[in-house]
């Protein structure tokens, strides 16, 4: 299926261009972010219908192999591709997890975009059950 | 305050809700592969491929073609793995490169390979290939001829070779193998794992392939390359090494380690004897002319007089001169006598430039004996030519002429600025300028340079050689001790031999004076009474104060003779009983004429420099005495002896000053 990766909402401008200059593109650039909106909104939607894994398979077993060579010292492991696969199906669920919970305390300072300062605190308030190193 | 908490209540739901919702995903997750998939095809985490019945296919990417087979079995033969057929493509590993580059780069991540990390590598050849030396003795056990055989039989079509970018590079990829290996394997299960995985005579190792064998092919096979020979070279001598071919080796790069090595170390140590010495005398000489009226002006002089020649001696040409000993003595006392010079020239602050390109064509000579004297250096290092004070010294390259000329030209140029400041200083009665005393002083040491050189030099052929002479400064100034006895011994001799045109001598012009008295003084002694000079030469002081000054001379003469003359006299006492004056006298000749042959400068400075141990002390004394003997006995003989024996130069400069020193004799 087709695989893209979820867009997080960006940040807004933190200084808005000045009157003049919005006010000559406003027509056009209210109409450009409503159909990027609508873009990203269509986007969230296919994405969260969908239960295919997110991540590509082939730079997912590079990471996995990376961290495998770090803790085999350098005995090369064979994996059972359905190992492969439930790592990253448990490694994107993780994620998602995280994100979400991270963006509902994004919401919660009253913000629209991501910040990795909330990714902390979600992971400090999970605690190391909920994967703090 | 009651929406604030509303809204906590509802995230805290949320966060409860979506942690719930994992949960759920996280059980069924565990539900989904909680169970064994015996049929689930394995991946190889190395290569990231897994059996398909299509064929090999990377994890998440296309199937492999043949020439990607090629390539994993390449990786796999590099990784040490015996691959199940024979790779004949040479192309595999660019061909898969162009159609499969994402895999590529990260098989080439992955192997190291060494195009991608062929900029890293080069610098580290060295290392890599003491690696591959070291990796070449693991995997070469197994190895059989029947390798070379095969490799025999595939001709040049290595297929190993083929990894290889550029033969011209020929180390460089070898080591990135290398680097590949060693970065996979980063400790010893690797190296076991290969080593135990039984790699069959049958076929070619891979590890061996990768590594050695494939050089080993190469010099079988003789394939057309310009490093081919210098790698087949190379890989036999990695082959074969043995710790004593490596000690061979370490000790020849030792030995030239060693030979040029000390020369710079026997240079700083020359150096700084010289400095030691030169430090030496004017304390001495302060100590002993406490009543010197000029002491504090001429202080200064004497410390940049010191500074001068270590200034112009540079380190690294001494380096040069020292390290073969036929340069040693007839160049560097020209040297260093030229760096007087020049320094006292700059002392007077002119004609620097004049004399500095003597002193480049100085420099130059040694460079060129380097090669010719390598032999003789050979046995300069043994330590008898060491202790021996008879040396055989080459004699003088320069022409006398041209020294001759410099020499005048110093003079003239000496006597010109000693006119002027002679009368400048006659107004003034005490020195006004302290450099002039310090050129005058400087000068007087280079006017007689063939002794004061001497001086110098004769510690640098026995400082190279001081590691086993342990000459310390301490013996360093027995001998100036030494030699100032016995020149104290002559000079008083002359003096008690009076001179019948002893009047003349006291013209105002003092400079003649003064080194008409050295030259006096040098005289008996073959010219070599650097330390009568640098007892007197402060002593006479300013040239514009002619009598005084001479009286003074006089008076510190007289205490000095009773200090030092005296207690030689006394050993005379004791050492005649051996020597008897007129043996020693009948000796003279023929030892002076020897020291003639050896050292034609300083004869009586050469051996008693050269004398080393406390023993050789008395030597000295004995030939003081020897030749106070001969100067007593044969007083006739002297004058018309020293112009042969004497140095062309001395001579030459002698001449010029032989009526004078003739009429200058002590009262």
């Amino acid at each position: 299926g087709p695989r893209r990766k979820p867009q997080t909402p960006r940040r807004r401008p933190s200084s808005p261009a000045p009157g003049p200059s919005r006010q000559s593109s406003s027509v056009g650039s209210q109409t450009l972010r409503r159909r990027q909106k609508f873009m990203w909104l269509k986007e969230i939607k296919t994405l969260q219908k969908s239960t295919d894994l997110l991540f590509r398979k082939k730079p997912f077993s590079m990471v996995v192999r990376e961290i495998c060579e770090k803790f085999s010292r350098g005995v090369d492991f064979w994996w059972q591709a359905q190992a492969l696969l439930a790592l990253q199906e448990a490694a994107e669920a993780f994620l998602i997890h995280l994100f979400e919970d991270a963006y509902l305390l994004s919401l919660h300072a009253g913000r629209v975009t991501l910040f990795p300062k909330d990714i902390q605190l979600t992971r400090r308030i999970r605690g190391f059950e909920g994967g703090l190193p | 305050m009651e929406s604030m908490g509303r809204q906590d209540r509802r995230l805290h739901q949320q966060l409860k809700e979506s942690s719930s919702r994992f949960q759920t995903l996280m059980k069924r997750l565990i539900a989904k592969y909680n169970q064994p998939f015996e049929d689930d095809p394995l991946v190889e985490m190395r290569t990231l491929t897994y059996e398909t019945p299509q064929g090999l296919r990377v994890w998440g990417g296309k199937l492999m073609k043949k020439e990607d087979k090629e390539y994993t079995q390449v990786i796999d033969r590099l990784n040490g793995q015996a691959p199940e057929g024979d790779s004949e493509s040479s192309g595999a590993d660019t061909s898969l490169e162009e159609n499969w580059p994402s895999c590529s780069s990260a098989m080439r991540e992955a192997s190291g390979d060494p195009r991608q990390r062929q900029p890293a590598v080069p610098g580290n050849t060295l290392e890599t290939d003491l690696r591959r030396k070291y990796l070449t003795q693991v995997d070469i056990l197994p190895q059989d001829e029947e390798y070379f055989k095969n490799a025999e039989k595939r001709g040049g079509k290595d297929t190993v070779m083929t990894w290889v970018p550029s033969v011209t590079s020929s180390v460089t990829p070898a080591s990135g193998c290398q680097d590949a290996i060693s970065a996979k394997s980063s400790g010893g299960p690797e190296v076991s794992a290969l080593s135990s995985r039984g790699q069959g005579p049958s076929y070619p190792c891979p590890a061996d392939m990768a590594i050695v064998a494939r050089s080993d092919g190469l010099s079988l096979l003789g394939t057309s390359s310009n490093s081919v020979s210098s790698q087949s070279f190379e890989v036999d001598d990695l082959c074969n090494v043995t710790i004593s071919d490596l000690y061979e080796g370490m000790m020849h790069s030792m030995s030239r380690l060693l030979r040029s090595k000390p020369s710079c170390i026997i240079s700083t140590k020359t150096y700084i004897n010289q400095s030691w010495k030169l430090r030496r005398r004017p304390s001495r000489k302060q100590g002993l002319h406490k009543n010197r009226t000029h002491c504090p002006r001429s202080k200064p002089s004497q410390r940049s007089a010191r500074k001068g020649p270590a200034s112009c001696s540079e380190p690294g040409k001494e380096a040069g001169i020292l390290r073969d000993y036929g340069n040693l003595l007839h160049v560097a006392p020209h040297k260093t006598g030229l760096e007087l010079k020049s320094v006292s020239l700059e002392g007077s602050k002119r004609q620097v430039h004049k004399s500095s390109p003597a002193w480049k064509e100085l420099q130059m000579m040694p460079q060129k004996d380097l090669d010719l004297n390598r032999e003789r250096e050979n046995r300069v290092m043994t330590l008898q030519w060491l202790i021996s004070p008879v040396k055989v010294v080459p004699r003088p390259r320069m022409l006398p002429s041209q020294v001759e000329k410099w020499y005048r030209e110093i003079k003239i140029k000496f006597d010109k600025l000693h006119q002027e400041y002679c009368l400048s200083s006659g107004k003034q009665p005490r020195l006004t300028d302290p450099t002039e005393s310090w050129a005058v002083d400087v000068y007087r040491s280079g006017s007689k340079s063939p002794g004061s050189r001497q001086d110098v030099e004769t510690c640098r052929p026995s400082s190279p050689f001081g590691r086993e002479k342990t000459e310390r400064p301490g013996e360093a100034l027995e001998d100036l001790r030494g030699n100032g006895k016995s020149v104290k011994t002559k000079s008083c001799l002359l003096r008690s031999c009076p001179s019948p045109e002893g009047s003349p001598s006291r013209s105002p012009s003092h400079s003649q004076l003064s080194s008409g008295l050295q030259e006096h003084n040098s005289e008996p002694t073959g010219k070599a009474v650097w330390p009568s000079t640098a007892i007197s030469a402060p002593s006479i002081g300013s040239p514009g104060c002619g009598k005084d000054n001479y009286y003074e001379l006089k008076k510190e003469f007289n205490r000095l003779y009773q200090k030092y003359c005296l207690s030689p006299q006394r050993a005379k006492v004791t050492s005649c009983g051996r020597v008897s004056p007129m043996k020693a006298a009948a000796a003279l000749p023929c030892q002076s004429e020897h020291l003639k042959r050896l050292n034609p400068d300083s004869p009586q400075q050469s051996s008693q420099k050269r004398s080393i141990s406390p023993g050789c002390h008395r030597r000295v004394l004995q030939d003081s005495t020897a030749q106070t003997a001969s100067t007593l006995v044969r007083d006739s003989w002297l004058p018309t002896k020293r112009c042969k024996l004497s140095y062309p130069v001395a001579c030459a400069h002698q001449a010029k000053f032989h009526d004078t020193s003739g009429a200058s004799g002590w009262p």
